[in-house]
């Protein structure tokens, strides 16, 4: 396991860093409640394609959110061995489906590095900064712009049959 | 004192408000029926007075001032006064109002409006004909207190006024414990009281207090003394000390004037320990019927207590599913073992659930109060019925209801119940009726309101309805299906808006509402006769009984209070009218054919064949129609999960179970995927749910 190397500054923030589909992400760990391993997924019918249904966490229904999807990456085919990072939601805890959870990073404010600015990119949208580490570039994932589109989304489903 | 302790005492009180509320309105109801026990009049000046005593605590002004000058008037009819005759009665009742909103202003911390509450204490104060009994602080003819003299009154003076008034007075000292003053209690407001009664020669004693050095601030050094004249008996001087009995020392003698002579023993320093300052409801209170023996709980504890009860049944199902898996299934003891698991699984199920359930009968009450406001405002009479106050509802839903309810009983008054000139044309009694009755049917609580107006006008329905582009102007529609198009949002025939209604928002949300809590609302209505609707909901919102099926390889589960019956779906029966609709005849009823898989959008099973099976679903509203699934597994109890709002969209499906297997499964509504077929389909030309 690699550690960041960069002294700790005071007002360094742990983050939880994964990949999705062939790329890195991060994420405040504040927000995350537990890491499980991916379990069979009930489809949810007539829901947009990122969401891809629901599972049994210890009795509560659980909405399952595939992140590559979400952020418009081409998605690979199901891997048994993909992750759930569970997270809270502000109306409750979501699922979000990522192939692997790599580390825990400790970033400071004065690692984080603004946005370039360029507008429409569906993958920028949903970006909250970026951090320059000695590993290299790491993308901070804005989860309330990850969530926050989502029950409108919904919403507009069509009835397709 | 800590603001957390202050908060919980705060909590306790307006709890304990509620509890005296609901007893001073019901023995208001039985004073205005007529009935002139003095014990009915006393528990309502006892509610008062213990109202009072707490908002006192807290510093309520407005509160303590009109509860005060309530009490004032009941205590005044208590000694005979006057009498409680039908306008004192609705009086009375107005009060009550008052004094619920007042509560209501201090616990929500609003500013109550002024001009009611003295509009109310005027009309009070008229019946008593007293002068103004706002001020708290009366100036009595006492013979003055100089702090330096610690001498007691000479016997002597008194002892003139004694000779002029001595037969049939009464003679009374007054000694409030350390206690009373650390419950919050003030001896000021007592003292007060007797204002009304003639008093002569009160006197506060300070013959006990010790020199500076010795004095113990928290003590009670003090004594009040005074002569009673004629007119007040000793019950009710001792009456005036009710709620502060036991905090203090209270002598009365007949016939005799109040002498220092009474203070012959020091009043008791008493150092009992601190009792915190809560409210006066924890006086002795004599109750007429025995109070049932409750506990207050949390309403968090209790839904957790129900959720853990939910995963019970789970895991119980789950290990019976394993357990039947393996070997040992057959061993007799594991089975019987199992079966009584199962047996106290649900009955601990079964208690939890009526954990939750209140009677309606407060919410009852508090309709009563709508119907008389509007009764009010339209000048139409109306007596409102209330059947099956006892039957037992689930405190949330019992909560949610108290707003569809009130917008009927508007709705009625507005649109339902005609004026009286019309009613007496049309021969009906000139004082119309709402009725309102709640019953446990098959699983379910029904709850109908119904009043004899004037009925639905349908032709005016169906042209606003055509106007708002509804329906369009060549539509049949049925009686029914006329009735229903009142849920429609923006659909009103009132000609006019009024303060109770006529927004035209009404009945949809009150059907959504309806819907929220998993019931279903109906309109029935005869022109001319009157109109009534029913609300069905399922008497708890967490345990269902329900059919498993499969379809599109998924497993879902169908309310069993839907389905009517199973069959085998033969390709003969099947007709196809067009490219979405298929229907099928049973037993020569032609119906909607639904395919699950395909309403889901999870893939049309295509193949009519022979093994298929459908379940014929009859919705509340009449509406039958044969769902068809793949095959039909099992029959189960399951726990009702609520969906993540983001995924509740999915129209068809209205929350979620875990069946033994661990496995989510989601629980199919029939009646959105009626309504949900319906719009893709161009053939029927039903409004659009």
């Amino acid at each position: 396991m690699s550690t960041n190397a960069s002294p700790p500054s005071k007002h360094a923030l742990d983050y939880l860093s994964f990949r999705v589909a062939n790329q890195d992400f991060c994420l405040d760990i504040s927000n995350v409640r537990e890491i499980r391993s991916g379990s069979p997924v009930t489809p949810l019918p007539h829901a947009p394609d990122y969401m891809r249904g629901v599972i049994n966490l210890r009795g509560t229904v659980l909405p399952i959110m595939d992140l590559a999807r979400r952020l418009g990456m081409a998605h690979a085919p199901d891997d048994p061995r993909s992750v759930i990072i569970v997270v809270e939601g502000s109306a409750g805890p979501i699922g979000l489906l990522v192939r692997a959870v790599s580390d825990i990073l400790s970033i400071s404010m004065s690692d984080l590095r603004p946005l370039p600015a360029q507008a429409g990119q569906n993958g920028i949208a949903f970006l909250q900064a970026l951090a320059l580490l000695e590993r290299g570039l790491i993308k901070l994932l804005d989860l309330e712009a990850v969530l926050a589109a989502h029950p409108p989304a919904l919403g507009i489903a069509p009835h397709d049959d | 004192m800590s603001t957390d302790a202050m908060q919980d005492i705060r909590k306790t009180y307006f709890l304990e408000c509620a509890e005296l509320m609901e007893e001073l309105i019901d023995e208001l109801e039985v004073l205005c029926a007529g009935q002139h026990d003095p014990e009915t009049i006393n528990t309502i000046f006892r509610s008062i007075h213990s109202i009072k005593g707490g908002a006192g605590a807290f510093g309520f002004a407005t509160l303590v001032r009109f509860a005060h000058g309530f009490e004032n008037v009941l205590d005044a009819m208590r000694s005979g006064r006057f009498l409680a005759d039908g306008a004192v009665c609705q009086m009375f009742i107005k009060a009550a109002d008052v004094l619920g909103d007042l509560i209501l202003d201090a616990q929500l911390g609003t500013e109550p409006e002024g001009e009611p509450i003295e509009e109310t204490l005027a009309a009070l104060n008229a019946l008593v004909g007293t002068s103004e009994p706002d001020d708290i602080m009366p100036d009595f003819a006492p013979q003055p207190l100089a702090l330096a003299v610690l001498d007691p009154v000479e016997a002597g003076a008194l002892g003139e006024t004694t000779a002029a008034i001595k037969s049939g007075s009464l003679g009374v000292s007054f000694t409030p414990t350390a206690a009373l003053y650390q419950s919050g209690n003030d001896p000021m407001p007592t003292l007060s009281q007797l204002k009304p009664c003639e008093v002569h020669t009160l006197v506060c004693q300070t013959s006990a207090v010790p020199s500076l050095e010795d004095l113990v601030p928290e003590n009670s050094y003090l004594t009040w003394t005074f002569t009673a004249l004629s007119g007040t008996n000793q019950a009710e001087i001792a009456e005036m000390f009710d709620f502060i009995e036991g905090l203090c020392a209270l002598k009365i003698v007949e016939n005799g004037a109040a002498s220092a002579s009474m203070l012959d023993q020091p009043p008791e320093l008493q150092t009992s320990p601190p009792l915190p300052p809560l409210p006066p409801a924890n006086a002795p209170i004599k109750p007429r019927m025995p109070h049932s023996s409750t506990v207050r709980v949390d309403l968090d504890r209790i839904d957790r207590l129900v959720n853990l009860v939910g995963e019970l049944v789970i895991n119980q199902s789950m290990l019976s599913q394993h357990i039947d898996a393996t070997s040992v299934a057959q061993d007799p003891e594991i089975v019987t073992g199992l079966e009584d698991f199962m047996r106290l699984t649900r009955d601990i199920q079964d208690s939890v659930m009526t954990i939750r359930a209140q009677p309606v009968k407060s919410l009852f009450q508090r309709l009563n109060r709508t119907v008389r406001e509007a009764a009010a405002s339209t000048g139409k009479e109306v007596k409102f019925v209330t059947m099956g106050e006892a039957t037992e509802i689930d405190k949330t839903v019992l909560e949610q209801l108290s707003e569809p309810l009130t917008h009927m009983i508007r709705n009625a008054f507005d649109h339902g119940l005609e004026a009286v000139d019309l009613r007496v044309a049309a021969g009906k009694p000139e004082i119309g009726q709402i009725k309102l009755s709640a019953e446990h049917k098959s699983g379910r609580v029904l709850l109908e309101m119904s009043d004899d107006g004037a009925g639905l006008d349908r032709a005016i329905i169906r042209a606003k309805a055509i106007d708002k582009g509804l329906i369009g102007a060549e539509d049949a529609l049925s009686d029914a299906e006329i009735d229903t198009l009142l849920f429609q949002p923006g659909l009103s025939t009132a000609t006019q808006v009024s303060d109770l209604s006529g927004r035209g928002v009404g009945m949809d949300v009150v059907k959504r509402a309806i819907q929220a809590l998993g019931g279903r609302v109906t309109i029935r209505s005869t022109w001319g006769k009157g109109t009534s609707v029913l609300i069905s909901l399922p008497l708890t919102l967490a345990i269902m009984e329900g059919m498993i099926i499969k379809a599109a390889g998924q497993t879902f589960v169908l309310p069993l209070s839907a389905i009517v019956e199973t069959f085998r779906i033969c390709d003969s029966k099947i007709d196809r009218l067009s490219a979405d609709i298929e229907v099928i005849s049973v037993r020569g009823e032609v119906l909607p054919l639904i395919d699950l898989g395909a309403a889901l959008g999870l893939g049309l099973n295509t193949n009519h064949t022979a093994t298929s099976a459908a379940l014929l679903i009859d919705t509340d509203s009449d509406q039958r129609f044969a769902l068809q699934v793949e095959s039909i597994e099992d029959q189960r109890q399951v726990v009702i999960k609520g969906l993540h709002c983001a995924t509740r969209q999915s129209a068809g499906v209205s929350a979620a179970t875990i069946l033994g297997n661990g496995r989510v499964s989601f629980i199919i509504d029939p009646i959105a995927l009626l309504d949900a077929s319906r719009t893709s389909a161009s053939v029927l030309a039903e409004p659009a749910a």
